[in-house]
């Protein structure tokens, strides 16, 4: 008789842990969906923004915009000598 | 009673044996095409896209990255929409396809997936997708994207398709290197559920996707704009067909700075002819005139044929080679002329004079030794090496030509390498254009090929000083910024058509160096059939000093004094 308590009970435990297993699983594939779709979105915001900031800060825009704001570059260039020294400095 | 009992078990065994052959049809006969169809419902496998490398300039800035892109598609059998109406409404973003052949892709009924359009910014995708057209969808590709639009373009190559309508990399660095740029891509296949969520405890097959490796050029970002900006306001000056510049550290043969004009945009690759893709730095061959005799001076020099004070006793008036009559540029003659004279005048004559003194074995062995004649080794597809004629069969008229830089080809990578040796104390590098390679949580330097002597020294001295005269007091004395330490040659070819030259038009040349005693690069500019004169003095030499002018300050180069 106990044999078959015993039997039952092992029985019983197997049955809830793998309806508990399987639900278990099926919400975590739920929740893996939720997070690859999560990061796929993440990935394509970064590409977004890293090709966006890339292409603003591209040499070509920026020269161009620097010259817009009146940053042009020196058309001649002066060097100077320094001046020779005449007297000790104390 | 029997009787019904055995009219029951007769129609148990017929429904039996019905049940059996129908069993053994789905299992048997369909069993197949059963299982895949079943398959394809729980099963779901895509490819994982391996991400191209990026292209890095010297200070970490972009010249090629992967952008995200999408395709296109759609499946005919949800359409609920006529064809011609979707395709109005999809014709506004695809402006370059025909509406007729939008509408013949949306009525292949028979098909589930028709790629429509491929490799769209996520600005269309967002602007098709507000239209909500049913039976449309999208799927996620990668695209080039070049921020410095036409800058380099030909050195950078572009991606395209290859045969298996496979992402490829065509010409320069993506050409070259394309193996590595572009990764492996993996592979994951796993069994879904009804609402399409992944089966924790079902079966699973994953192969991760490699990307691609990084590039880190020696390219430098700022060289590179301004050389490109200035070739193209240099060709509009002098009206050329064309024009190149090239800048090398000479020490250790990076290249800073390699551009062409004209060009092309690697975004619309398909809107240009395949004559813009080649590099014209490294695949076209000229004939390079006066600059040559730089090389054929050194190695008069270094044969101990001539010295710099050996006078030429030839120099007095045109000198008849075979049946030709070989003469200075301007007609002057300058009797008792020094090899440096020689080289300050460029005059035809007297490198004859030096041509006939080194010997043509000895010139084919210098110039062999220089590179000429054979590739640079450059790390960008596409390089082309103009033969040189074969040892032994030069003949006086080849040799006479070939001391003043007639009769022979280089392209422009393979000048500036040889003058590289002189600027660089005789020692020949190899040009190199990558200097690392970087993947995730690794990198590596570039390969480096130790130099090789050419000439000695002593020679290369020699050759500078000589140089350094040529620009203080040659023909483009005019252009020279007093006070820097700059060596350089002009170099005026007539341009070979037709078994003879033509009277008109040239390709002028400047390559130099500074500063001359340790010098930061080496830079040449080529151009094309100038219009506006056909001397380089007044056409290559000034637009070489003007970009050299614009470079000293970011080199940190200053007057001598």
């Amino acid at each position: 008789m106990k044999k078959i308590h015993l039997l039952l009970a092992v029985t019983t435990v197997f049955i809830i842990s793998s309806v508990f297993l399987t639900i278990e699983a099926s919400a975590n594939s739920a929740l893996v969906t939720s997070l690859e779709n999560q990061q796929k979105n993440l990935l394509k915001q970064r590409s977004e923004l890293e090709n966006t900031l890339v292409g603003e800060m591209s040499g070509a825009t920026l020269e161009e915009k620097s010259v817009e704001l009146g940053f042009g570059k020196p058309k001649d260039l002066m060097y100077l000598t320094s001046s020779e020294q005449v007297a000790a400095l104390r | 009673m029997i009787r019904r009992i055995k009219i029951v078990s007769l129609l148990f065994a017929l429904l039996c044996i019905c049940l059996i052959a129908r069993l053994s049809y789905w299992q048997i006969v369909r069993g197949k095409a059963l299982s895949r169809e079943a398959s394809s419902q729980y099963e779901s496998s895509k490819v994982l896209f391996a991400n191209r490398g990026d292209i890095k300039a010297s200070d970490g800035s972009y010249w090629a990255m992967g952008n995200e892109a999408w395709l296109v598609y759609a499946n005919p059998q949800e359409i609920k929409e006529p064809p011609r109406s979707i395709a109005l409404k999809l014709n506004q973003f695809f402006k370059e396809d025909s509406e007729e052949r939008l509408i013949s892709f949306l009525e292949k009924k028979d098909l589930l997936w028709v790629p429509l359009k491929e490799k769209v910014s996520g600005e269309i995708k967002r602007g098709i997708e507000v239209l909500n057209i049913g039976g449309i969808g999208f799927e996620v590709q990668e695209m080039r994207f070049y921020p410095e639009a036409s800058v380099a373009a030909q050195l950078l190559g572009f991606v395209g398709k290859d045969e298996a309508g496979e992402d490829t990399g065509y010409f320069g660095l993506e050409g070259y290197y394309n193996l590595s740029l572009a990764g492996k891509p993996g592979f994951v296949g796993r069994e879904k559920d009804a609402a399409g969520a992944p089966i924790l405890l079902g079966g699973a097959r994953q192969v991760t996707a490699v990307s691609g490796v990084d590039l880190t050029t020696s390219l430098d970002k700022r060289i590179q704009l301004t050389i490109n900006r200035m070739l193209r306001e240099g060709i509009e000056r002098y009206g050329a067909k064309a024009g190149t510049v090239i800048l090398m550290n000479p020490e250790n043969g990076n290249v800073l700075g390699m551009e062409s004009y004209p060009s092309y945009d690697p975004l619309k690759y398909w809107d240009y002819g395949d004559t813009y893709f080649k590099n014209p730095a490294i695949s076209d061959s000229f004939e390079p005139g006066s600059v040559f005799k730089v090389l054929v001076m050194a190695a008069a020099l270094d044969a101990e044929a001539v010295k710099p004070d050996t006078k030429c006793d030839i120099c007095d008036g045109p000198l008849k080679v075979d049946k030709y009559l070989i003469e200075t540029w301007n007609k002057e003659y300058r009797p008792d002329s020094t090899m440096v004279d020689v080289l300050v005048h460029s005059d035809n004559v007297g490198m004859t004079f030096v041509g006939q003194k080194l010997g043509a074995d000895a010139l084919y062995d210098y110039l062999d030794k220089f590179g000429i004649g054979r590739p640079t080794g450059i790390d960008l597809q596409g390089e082309n090496a103009p033969a040189l004629r074969k040892k032994g069969t030069w003949n006086v008229v080849d040799l006479a030509t070939a001391s003043f830089g007639q009769g022979v080809a280089v392209t422009s990578m393979q000048m500036v390498r040889a003058v590289s040796a002189i600027a660089n104390g005789g020692v020949l590098v190899t040009p190199r254009v990558v200097q690392k390679i970087s993947g995730e949580g690794w990198e590596e330097s570039g390969k480096v090929i130790p130099g090789k002597k050419v000439i000695e020294a002593g020679t290369a001295q020699e050759i500078t000083a000589m140089m350094v005269e040529a620009a203080k007091y040659g023909e483009s004395q005019w252009t020279n910024l007093r006070g820097f330490k700059i060596a350089g040659k002009t170099g005026t070819a007539q341009i070979p058509i037709a078994g003879h030259y033509d009277p008109e038009k040239t390709n002028a040349s400047f390559i130099g160096f500074a500063p001359y005693d340790k010098p930061k690069f080496v830079m040449l500019v080529t151009l094309k059939e100038p219009s506006t004169s056909p001397w380089a003095s007044e056409t290559a030499a000034p637009l070489w000093y003007l970009i050299a002018k614009d470079l000293f300050p970011y080199f940190g180069i200053q007057p001598e004094d």
